[in-house]
Formats: structure tokens, C-alpha cells, sequence
């Protein structure tokens, strides 16, 4: 499934002292199978965005495409099933009395019947990298990593075509971090779920997107390549974010090591250049 | 030892209660001894789960040892009498920044805790000036906390926290819902705070680039300290830290890589600058390559 932005802009408490142009004439494509990351500070506009692609929120001006099919025409409750939003902390929303019943319940609301329900949570359940015996367990009794874990697979279970992820490692570790994000990178790659991933951890991206859209002010500031984008640290800190610390270090160490590259932004990226300026092989 | 040493806890134990009869509850905290002097800026880090803000709440008494105790500038937590010179001395600020306001202006917000404390209104009013001044916020008193930015929110909450006089500050993981520009926000004034007005900071934090400019480095892991000491002594132990399933900042990481393919470099870099001048030292330009 492939969405098309056009000209979208949206205005919230329009006509009030309060009024505030959250989004400003955005357009963007997103292609089916693409993995497209979303950043930009706190108030820039990226949850405004994703609120759009599955009808939470109404374009004030513009127009939004799902395949060809106009989001605001559409039967709201087809569109909800093909677009699924995990929102930022997610595990707030688990309500049920055990983790079946709660991955379940958007299924059973849909009407499916038990013995498919049941098969799509199992699969769900296991595709974010938990196992069955879980299901039996309350899901207050969790730690905080699980809970997030039970929250995505609940929309999972709904076999959206496109997922998008509202900073969905926010608050973990650095493993549950990885744990997450390891299991959103298999999904992409073994469905080919279309992923709209919104974070403002740029080492997250970096690993995961195919392509990058920064937000400004309400406006698309950069697009590209997360190398394209990354190493552009001035444009980054002026609009409040910043680049992975490796960038950075490898920004001054050309001043030592005239001919390293230093557009790098891993670890093991760094590694392999230094070690090639160096004249040191493996 | 009461002088120098703020907070003094001797192997505390902390059980949470067990919704169930016959159960055990879970063992938070086992055993941890830990003295923080005045005017230290302490980080702390751990996975989730390993008991660092079960140790944080312990030290304002929101929670209470169950086995051990706390002295905070010399009193012992469990005395419900100092409960609240206990909470004056040490503030927390927590994670989320819209759970920890109350007042519809900034200025009241930050007013709050004074006036629970039973503080003459002149002496408030001074209280809150200085203290909005102090994270940068007083042109922002008469705005609607609700429509700050989350970097704006934790500063007006440490604003609060400083109006109630503490000597000690606790951040809960309060830069964990914060971009990048909000967290520099609020770690510039918390630095700011500590060197100029000797307060004392504890800081709780998944993010290891926020450990490199403490003066001291916590480790928790399963409800025990298992690394202490400076932010360079604790990420030399790349393999350690990681095994616990936390980071390293990226640079020593780097280095530690480096050092597995054969470069001689020292093992306790954590800062870009240092870690330049490490390269010039070695190999300025490319020459005097160590190949073994």
C-alpha cells in the first residue's frame, strides 16, 4: 500500500487565541514495502502527522491517499484496519484481565471468529519476540519491556498492511531498545509491512530506515537517505537535533586524519574508515 | 561522616508487597550500601527492572527499607516525624512531565511546594523569582504550563523543587520523554546548578552520553551495585557494562573495536575531545602507524 501527502496542513483550536499551525503544507510519498523514519523535536509536527493516516485527525487543507483512495472518503473502519498506529507508550492503553484477552480484544470488537483470533495473537504475540506461556499472565504483572511488547502485538494482531510507530522504544533500555527494534527490523523484512517509525533517537534510525523525513516547525525541513541527512549536523542542531556521537568525532578527527570520510554514523562504520586511513588492515 | 556524606544508606533491602497471600513479593533491592557526599553530581544507570528508582523513591521516603537504613544529612528515613524535612532535603523530579504539574500558571505551579510548607508569602514570592530564574523560565511565569515543551515542563518542575530549598536533587529518568534539545536544556541547568550552587544531583538515565560529564558513575543491576566510580573508570569495562545489557558512550566503544583490531589505545575515553587529542597524540597525520 502506498500513501500519498499532498499539500497537507492542519490547524489546531482554528479561530481561537490558541490557534496553531501544526502542519504546513507537507507532501510526501511512501511507497509500499518502504521503511521511512520520522524525527524532529518535540512540537515539530510528527505526531500531528501519523494522526492523519488513519483518520484520528482530518486534514484542515489538503489530501491524503491510500492507494489511490482518498483517507477522508473512506470507510473509517476499513482504513483502521489497514493502518495501524502504535502510539507513544503504548502499554498504558493494556486493560485486560490477561495478555490473550487483550491482544484479542480490537479482533473479537471486528468480529473474527475465536479460532482465528486465537491464531492471529499467537502469531502476533510471537512475532515481537514473547513467548505463549505469556498469554495466560496479566498483563500489570509484566516488566515494563514485555507490556510494549504485548501493546504492539495487539496491533499486529489486526494484520495491518502499513504499522507506523510512535517512539516505540521510548523509556527502555539500551537491550530493550535493541529487543524492539530488532523485532520491528524482522517484521519489515520478512512481511514487508510498510513502516513509518517516528523517533528522535537518531542511532535508531540510522539502523533501520530506508529513507528520512525531518520535520520542522511543521514543515518537511530535510528528506533523504539517512546518510544524506545525518551528516548534515549543522542543519540537525539548529533545528534541535542532533547526530550520533560517532559523527561528530569523526567530523574533528578529520582535522588529525586529513582523509577519513566522515560521513559515518556507526561504530563499526568509524572502525573500518579509521583503520583505512590508518593503512591497517584486518 | 554527617558532614560530608548527604545521604548515608547501610544494606538496604526494599521487598515490594505481593498482591497475594503466600507469596513472596519481589525483592527490589538487596543489599545496597551506598554514602553520597554533598555536592556530587551522581549518575545512576541500570536496565528497567533493576531496581534504580526503587532506590530513588527510598531516598525521599515515598518508599521505606525494608531491611537497612537511610540517613539523609543524618535522619534515619523511617522517622515519620522528619518526614518532611526528609522531602524538603531531597526533591524528585520524575519521568513524565505532565504527571508532576498542578497549578495553571507557571508561577503557582512552582509556588506549590513552598506554600505546603507553610513558607511567608513575601519569602514565596522571592523563592519563586529566583528559582524560574534560575532553569531560565521567569519570562514564562504567567504562561499555562500546558503549553510549554517538555524541556520547558521538567525545568519549571525543577523550578518547583528548587523553591522548596533542597540540597539534594533527584531525576528520575526526567530526560527520558525529551528530544535532544529539551534534554540539553534541562542537563545544562541541573550542571549549572550543582557547580554554582554546590547542589547535590542524583540522576537516573538510560542515556550513557549523560553519565560521561558526571563526577560519578552507579551501576545497578538485579537489585545490587555492581560498578561504582568515575564515568571513565566504569566504561573502561566495555564488555561488562554491556553484558548487562546497557551502552557505552559511542567513542569508547570505538575504541575498544580499534583495540581489538591492534591499535594501541587506552581503554578509558569517553569524551570526543579527549579522544581527538588521543589520535593527535598518536597519529598525526596518518604517520607513526602501530601496526601489531
Amino acid at each position: 500500500m502506498s500513501i500519498r501527502i499532498e499539500n497537507l496542513s492542519y490547524v489546531y483550536m482554528k479561530g481561537t487565541p490558541y490557534e496553531k499551525i501544526a502542519l504546513n503544507n507537507i507532501n510526501i510519498n511512501i511507497n509500499k514495502g518502504e521503511f521511512v523514519g520520522i524525527i524532529g523535536h518535540t512540537g515539530s509536527g510528527k505526531t500531528t502527522l501519523v494522526q492523519h493516516l488513519n483518520g484520528l485527525l482530518k486534514p484542515s487543507a489538503g489530501k491524503i491517499s491510500i492507494d489511490g483512495r482518498d483517507v477522508t472518503g473512506e470507510n473509517i473502519k476499513e482504513l483502521r484496519k489497514q493502518v495501524g498506529i502504535v502510539f507513544q507508550y503504548p502499554e498504558h492503553q493494556l486493560f485486560e484481565e490477561t495478555v490473550y484477552k487483550d491482544v484479542a480484544y480490537g479482533l473479537l470488537k471486528q468480529g473474527l471468529p475465536e479460532e482465528e483470533a486465537s491464531r492471529r495473537v499467537i502469531a502476533s504475540v510471537r512475532a515481537v519476540g514473547l513467548n505463549e506461556e505469556i498469554l495466560a499472565k496479566s498483563p500489570f504483572e509484566l516488566s515494563g519491556g514485555q507490556k510494549r511488547r504485548v501493546a504492539i502485538a495487539g496491533v499486529l494482531a489486526m494484520e495491518p498492511e502499513i504499522i507506523v510507530l510512535d517512539e516505540p522504544a521510548a523509556g527502555l533500555d539500551p537491550k530493550g531498545r535493541s529487543d524492539i527494534l530488532g523485532f520491528i527490523s524482522k517484521l519489515h523484512k520478512e512481511s514487508g509491512l510498510t513502516i513509518i517509525l517516528v523517533s528522535h533517537n537518531m542511532e535508531d534510525i540510522v539502523k533501520l530506515a530506508e529513507r528520512v523525513v525531518v520535520m520542522n516547525k511543521g514543515s518537511v525541513a530535510i528528506e533523504g537517505k539517512p546518510k544524506d541527512v545525518f551528516c548534515n549536523t549543522q542543519l540537525l542542531e539548529e533545528i534541535g537535533l542532533s547526530a550520533p556521537q560517532v559523527t561528530y568525532f569523526m567530523h574533528k578527527l578529520k582535522d588529525v586524519l586529513p582523509s577519513v570520510n566522515t560521513n559515518i554514523l556507526t561504530v563499526d562504520e568509524a572502525k573500518t574508515e579509521i583503520l583505512k586511513a590508518l593503512g591497517v588492515c584486518k | 561522616m554527617r558532614n560530608e556524606n548527604i545521604i548515608n544508606s547501610i544494606d538496604v533491602e526494599y521487598v515490594y508487597p505481593s498482591h497475594f497471600e503466600k507469596v513472596d513479593g519481589t525483592k527490589a533491592l538487596k543489599g545496597v550500601s551506598l554514602d553520597i557526599k554533598k555536592g556530587q553530581f551522581v549518575v545512576v544507570i541500570g536496565r528497567n527492572g533493576s531496581g534504580k528508582s526503587t532506590y530513588a523513591r527510598l531516598l525521599n521516603a515515598l518508599l521505606l527499607p525494608s531491611k537497612g537504613v537511610i540517613y539523609i544529612n543524618g535522619i534515619d528515613t523511617k522517622e515519620e516525624n522528619n518526614l518532611w524535612e526528609i522531602r524538603k532535603t531531597c526533591g524528585m523530579v520524575f519521568q513524565n512531565p505532565d504527571n508532576q504539574i498542578i497549578g495553571t500558571t507557571v508561577e503557582e505551579d512552582t509556588a506549590f511546594g513552598p506554600e505546603n510548607l507553610g513558607v511567608e508569602p513575601s519569602e514565596i514570592r522571592r523563592r519563586v523569582d529566583a528559582s524560574l530564574d534560575a532553569v531560565g523560565m521567569s519570562e514564562y511565569k504567567l504562561h499555562a504550563p500546558h503549553l510549554l515543551s517538555g524541556g520547558q515542563k521538567q525545568r519549571v518542575s525543577i523550578a518547583g523543587i528548587l523553591a522548596m530549598k533542597p540540597e539534594c536533587l533527584i531525576l528520575d529518568e526526567a530526560t527520558a520523554m525529551l528530544d535532544p534539545g529539551g534534554r540539553k536544556e534541562v542537563l545544562e541547568v541541573v550542571h549549572r546548578l550543582n557547580r554554582e550552587e554546590k547542589l547535590t544531583v542524583i540522576h537516573i538515565t538510560h542515556h550513557m552520553e549523560e553519565a560521561r560529564l558526571a563526577d560519578r558513575v552507579v551501576v545497578i543491576d538485579a537489585g545490587r551495585i555492581v560498578l561504582d566510580g568515575k564515568p571513565k573508570e566504569v566504561f573502561s569495562n566495555v564488555e561488562g557494562i554491556k553484558a548487562m545489557g546497557l551502552d557505552v558512550p559511542q567513542v569508547t566503544e570505538l575504541f575498544y573495536e580499534l583495540r581489538k583490531a591492534g591499535l594501541k589505545l587506552p581503554e578509558d575515553v569517553v569524551d570526543i575531545d579527549e579522544a581527538v587529542a588521543v589520535f593527535r597524540r598518536l597519529y598525526y597525520g596518518g604517520a607513526n602507524v602501530n601496526k601489531d
